[in-house]
């Protein structure tokens, strides 16, 4: 039997109390998992490493509760969303090293209605690699720079603006504007 | 998936939570014991109570009580800490069944 998820109780009183009893953590994995398990796939595209890195992420959530009782003002939702895509990313970094050549992209930045196959050839994936260079060379350069600095070098956004001396509305206006343009070159290519 | 999970949740909160607790208890329990034993023969005054009470649990409740009251205050305040120890080493030992049933209790 699933435990009965209380709406009326926040998550972060339930992770508070599941510090001291870990069977009131079951209501936040019975809560999170299928919704984890669908970003995870949106980056890792297999279910094992999905279940791998939402598992990993859940983990990280009790194992570092403390700290996160320790700040004031954080929703417990977008703090763990924010730990899963930090495992997600990492993960999605050690399978990059594995097959070395293979570059996943982001949903955001491809078609995510027709993802890349694993049986694809490592051509195809160089392929897609050099596309993605060519249609930022395209861009406007400070676009192009930030597309570039946010999904292939995995700088957060405290980072670009710090580096970039802009604001963050600045960068995530820019980075839609980016996404949108890159999707129209994209489009043209094909 | 789940269940191996919770398996890791519940070694993280076992290990985070009871064993330092426990180590420090079973610790803390060990020093006064050796510290009691260097002052009472245990072994005799059980000796004793079983003869005194000629096979009735009252009697030999009663003996017992009756050398604890007689005994040194410090002798007393050892037993004392033994029996608290030994109460919240229980304690743990309950919390650490109880969450296992909870957390994976179907």
């Amino acid at each position: 039997m699933d435990p009965v998820i209380n709406e009326q109780i926040p998550d972060e009183e339930i992770l508070r109390q599941s510090l001291g009893d870990p069977s009131q953590f079951k209501i936040l994995v019975s809560k999170y998992q299928e919704p984890f398990l669908r970003k995870a796939m949106g980056i890792v595209r297999k279910q094992e490493d999905a279940e791998d890195i939402v598992q990993e992420t859940f983990v990280k959530i009790y194992k570092y509760g403390n700290n996160f009782q320790k700040r004031a003002g954080i929703a417990f939702k977008s703090w763990a969303y924010k730990i899963l895509m930090n495992t997600a990313f990492t993960h999605y970094q050690d399978i990059k090293k594995k097959m070395d050549s293979v570059e996943y992209l982001d949903p955001v930045l491809y078609d995510e209605e027709k993802p890349i196959s694993q049986s694809q050839d490592l051509d195809a994936m160089s392929d897609a690699k050099a596309t993605v260079k060519s249609v930022l060379e395209k861009m406007p350069e400070h676009l192009g720079h930030l597309l570039g600095l946010y999904y292939l070098e995995d700088k957060s956004y405290k980072e670009i603006c710090r580096v970039e001396k802009i604001s963050m509305t600045t960068l995530k206006m820019r980075l839609f504007r980016a996404k949108r343009l890159f999707k129209t070159l994209v489009a043209d290519l094909a | 998936m789940s269940n191996k999970l919770l398996w890791k949740i519940y070694t993280i909160w076992f290990l985070r939570r009871i064993v330092p607790l426990m180590l420090v208890e079973i610790v803390f329990a060990v020093v006064v014991l050796k510290l009691l034993a260097s002052t009472v023969f245990f072994g005799k005054v059980m000796e004793n109570a079983a003869l005194a009470s000629n096979s009735s649990y009252w009697e030999f409740f009663k003996y017992i009580l009756n050398t604890f009251f007689q005994t040194h205050v410090a002798v007393q305040l050892f037993i004392l800490l033994i029996l608290g120890v030994g109460a919240l080493l229980l304690r743990d030992l309950k919390r650490v069944i109880f969450n296992y049933l909870k957390t994976f209790r179907k």
